[in-house]
C-alpha cells in the first residue's frame, strides 16, 4: 500500500525520510509540508540531522561526491515531483552503483533532464543577469528563474565582484542575495524599492547603441536570435525591453559624463 | 564627438569580425579585483542577426594608414572616423562589465601613424584595466601586423587571447589585396607568440607565480571567397597553423563585398554556406581526430555544399560502417554522422549499465534520423537501403537543415 509522507521542505528532511523508509521507498509518496492541513492518512517525518548526515556521507563515500551535488541540484530544480525522484534514485544508485545514473532507466533519464534544465538556466542567467546602479551604490538585478538557482548564481558574481555591493533579487521566490564587499546573506524580501542612479540611463543607452551597431543588417535573423535568447528572459534586458529612451533636446549639447581626448 | 557616437562608429567598423568567444581563460580574480575568466565562455546577449554577444567588440580607431582592398576602413574609403582614448574605453569596459552586459573586451584597431604607435595605445589600455582597475576579466586583443616583437610580448603578458590575422590562405593573394601587409612577418609573429607561450608554461613549472602569457592562446582569421583559393587550400592552411603554432582557433569570414574594388568586383554575395562548411571541417580537425587529407584531396578539392564534411567522409568510407553502438569506441562513435560528443558520451554511459538496442536510443533522447544509416543496434540495421554512394549522399542532404535552408534562398 502506498504510504504518504510529509517532510519539512529541507534536503535534510528528505534525507531523513530516505533513512527511515529506505527499504520501502518504492511504496511511498513524499510531499513537502504545505499550508493546507490535510494530515489525513499522512505521516509527518521529523527532520533528524544525524540521520540526514549519515545518508549524505554514504552518498559521498559509496557512490560519489558528484552524485551528492547532482542530488542538491535536483532538489533545487523546478520538478514538482523531485522528492520522489531523488528518493528512488538514491535507492537505485546504492543498489546498482554510480553507472545507474547514466542508464536508460526512466528515473535516471528524468534525473539527468532536471540537471540539464537547471544547468542551462544557470548558465543562461550568468550571461543575462543585468545589474543597474541604485541608491547607496548597490548594483542590483532582478531575476525570475524557474529553478531555485540564486545561490549558485550569486556565488558566481561574488567571485567576480568581491569588492562591490550587489543584490540579486529572485522575484519568483521573494528572496534576495545581498553582498557587501564580500560579506553576504540570503534574505526574504516582500518588496524591494529601487531607485536607479542618474548614470544608469547613460550606460543603458550606450549599451543599446552597441547592441544595435554590432548586428550585421544583411544577415538579420530574428528567429535565430529568439531561439538563442527566448522571450521569457527579455523583461530585464535593457536592449530587449526598451522603455522610451528620452530624446534629449538637440539645442544644448548633453554632457555625457566623460572627457574628450581631442 | 561624444562617447555614444564613437561607440556607434567603432562598433559598426568591428562588426564583421567573426570572433566573439570568451572561452579558454581560467584567469582568477584577486581578493580586491574585478572579474575573472569563465573557461567555457558566457554569452551575454544575441544580436538581431542571431550571433552571440559575449565581448565588447570594438575598434580602438578606424583611422587607418593602410589601403587594403577588402577592408571598409581602408584610407581611401569615405566613412566617418573616430578614435577612443585608452582611458575612455577602459572606463566603458569596466562599467559594462559591472552591469554584466559583457564578459570582457575584444579590441582590434586600424593602424594610426605606425604599427608600433598603435600597439602602444592598446597596451596602455590593457595596462589601465589590469593595474589601475585590477580587472581580471577577459581581454582579447588583435596584434597589429608589423608591430615589433617586444610590444607583442608586452601585450601578451596583459591579455588573455591574442590574434594575428593571416587574412588570406594564399600569400600571393595577400600581396595583391593588402600590399602593405607582409605574409612572412605575420607568420613570424605567430611563431614568436607560440614560443613565448611555451616559455611561459615552462616558467610556471619552475616559479609558481611566473606571469601568465595569453592563457587563452592565439587565434587568427581568414577571409573566404575573396579570391580563388579552394577549400582544400584553406583547410590545409588551417591544419598547418594548428600544427606549427598551436593556434586555438582559425576563424573564417565569408567575404562581404562592402567596398568597391577591381580585384573583387566579380563577387556579389558572401558565400555563407561555404563558410559554414569550413567551420564544420575545422571542428573535425580540432576535436574529432580528422586530418585535412581525410576530408579533401587534389581530385576533390571542394566541399559538397549539400552535406556536411563528416557525412561526406563517412559515405566515401562507407566500408567502415555500420558500427555496432555497443562495441564502437568513443573515437569511432564521434565519427558517425549525427552523433557528436554529447551523444557518444551518453551512449558510453548507458551501455555500461546495460546492452543497448534501437529503442534505447530513443529513450536516451538520441536522434537517429541521420545516424541510422551508419550504425547497428544490437546487431540490427535500421537505416535505408541504398545502392550507391551518391544515392546515400542525396538522401542525407535532405535531412541537412543548413543545406535545405540556405540553398532554398539562392
Amino acid at each position: 500500500m502506498m504510504k504518504y509522507l510529509i517532510y519539512d521542505g529541507t534536503l535534510e528532511g528528505l534525507f531523513t525520510v530516505v533513512f527511515d523508509y529506505y527499504g520501502d521507498i518504492f511504496n511511498t509518496t513524499i510531499e513537502k509540508e504545505s499550508d493546507q492541513l490535510d494530515f489525513f492518512e499522512k505521516e509527518f517525518i521529523n527532520t533528524d540531522l544525524k540521520k540526514a548526515q549519515r545518508v549524505k556521507k554514504a552518498l559521498e563515500d559509496k557512490i560519489s561526491p558528484g552524485f551528492l551535488k547532482e542530488i542538491q541540484r535536483n532538489f533545487r530544480s523546478k520538478d514538482l515531483n523531485k522528492e520522489n525522484l531523488i528518493a528512488r534514485m538514491i535507492r537505485l544508485s546504492f543498489h546498482y552503483g554510480r553507472n545507474f545514473c547514466g542508464s536508460e532507466n526512466k528515473y535516471a533519464i528524468k534525473f539527468r533532464e532536471n540537471l540539464k534544465n537547471y544547468g542551462s538556466e544557470l548558465h543562461t542567467y550568468k550571461g543575462l543577469v543585468r545589474f543597474s546602479k541604485i541608491q547607496e551604490d548597490f548594483l542590483c538585478s532582478e531575476i525570475a528563474p524557474e529553478n531555485d538557482l540564486i545561490i549558485e548564481l550569486a556565488l558566481h558574481f561574488l567571485k567576480r565582484m568581491p569588492k562591490e555591493k550587489f543584490i540579486i533579487y529572485d522575484k519568483n521566490r521573494n528572496k534576495a542575495f545581498f553582498s557587501i564587499e564580500g560579506k553576504f546573506e540570503l534574505v526574504e524580501i516582500i518588496n524591494l524599492k529601487i531607485e536607479e542612479s542618474d548614470e544608469e540611463e547613460f550606460y543603458k543607452s550606450l549599451w543599446i547603441s552597441f547592441y544595435d551597431a554590432i548586428s550585421i543588417k544583411e544577415r538579420k535573423n530574428s528567429k535565430l536570435m529568439i531561439s538563442n535568447m527566448p522571450k521569457k528572459y527579455w523583461k530585464y534586458l535593457p536592449e530587449k525591453n526598451r522603455i522610451k529612451i528620452k530624446k534629449k533636446e538637440t539645442k544644448k549639447k548633453p554632457y555625457d559624463g566623460t572627457k574628450e581626448l581631442n | 564627438m561624444n562617447t555614444i557616437e564613437k561607440l556607434k562608429i567603432l562598433t559598426d567598423a568591428a562588426k564583421y569580425d567573426v570572433s566573439c568567444s570568451s572561452s579558454g581563460s581560467s584567469r582568477k580574480n584577486s581578493k580586491t579585483g574585478l572579474g575573472n575568466g569563465a573557461v567555457s565562455g558566457i554569452c551575454h546577449s544575441w544580436s538581431e542577426d542571431g550571433r552571440c554577444i559575449s565581448l565588447l567588440k570594438v575598434l580602438f580607431t578606424n583611422k587607418c594608414i593602410y589601403d587594403c582592398e577588402y577592408c571598409v576602413n581602408r584610407r581611401t574609403n569615405d566613412v566617418s572616423r573616430a578614435e577612443f582614448s585608452p582611458r575612455e574605453l577602459a572606463d566603458l569596459t569596466i562599467n559594462f562589465y559591472k552591469r554584466n552586459y559583457i564578459e570582457g573586451l575584444f579590441l582590434s584597431s586600424a593602424v594610426i601613424k605606425s604599427p608600433d604607435y598603435t600597439m602602444e595605445l592598446l597596451i596602455e589600455l590593457a595596462r589601465i584595466l589590469r593595474y589601475e582597475y585590477k580587472y581580471n576579466g577577459y581581454i582579447h586583443m588583435k596584434a597589429i601586423p608589423g608591430a615589433s616583437s617586444d610590444l607583442i610580448e608586452k601585450m601578451g603578458l596583459l591579455v588573455d587571447r591574442m590574434s594575428i590575422n593571416i587574412e588570406l590562405a594564399d600569400r600571393n593573394d595577400l600581396k595583391l589585396l593588402a600590399p602593405e601587409k607582409n605574409y612572412n612577418s605575420i607568420l613570424s609573429a605567430m611563431d614568436d607568440v607560440n614560443n613565448r607561450k611555451i616559455q611561459a608554461k615552462n616558467e610556471i613549472m619552475v616559479y609558481k607565480h611566473a606571469p601568465k602569457f595569453l592563457p587563452a592562446g592565439q587565434t587568427t582569421q581568414m577571409i573566404i571567397g575573396a579570391r580563388k583559393e579552394s577549400d582544400l587550400d584553406i583547410i590545409s592552411k588551417s591544419e598547418s597553423l594548428y600544427d606549427n603554432y598551436s593556434l586555438k582557433r582559425v576563424y573564417y569570414s565569408a567575404f562581404v563585398p562592402v567596398v568597391k574594388s577591381n580585384l573583387t568586383e566579380m563577387i556579389d554575395k558572401a558565400p555563407l554556406l561555404r563558410e559554414h562548411r569550413l567551420y564544420q571541417a575545422d571542428w573535425l580537425l580540432r576535436f574529432y581526430g580528422f586530418r585535412s587529407k581525410d576530408l579533401l584531396n587534389k581530385e576533390n578539392p571542394t566541399f559538397d555544399l549539400r552535406i556536411d564534411p563528416k557525412t561526406n567522409w563517412a559515405i566515401e568510407n562507407i566500408e567502415k560502417f555500420p558500427l555496432e553502438i555497443n562495441k564502437a569506441t568513443y573515437d569511432e562513435l564521434i565519427k558517425v554522422p549525427g552523433i557528436g560528443k554529447v551523444y557518444a558520451k551518453r551512449i558510453l554511459a548507458a551501455r555500461k549499465f546495460r546492452k543497448l538496442d534501437y529503442s534505447s536510443l530513443k529513450s536516451l533522447k538520441i536522434s537517429t534520423k541521420r545516424a541510422k544509416n551508419f550504425i547497428l543496434a544490437d546487431g540490427k540495421y535500421y537505416g535505408i537501403k541504398f545502392s550507391s554512394k551518391s544515392e546515400l549522399k542525396n538522401y542525407m542532404s535532405l535531412s541537412d537543415s543548413n543545406s535545405y535552408e540556405q540553398l532554398s534562398f539562392i
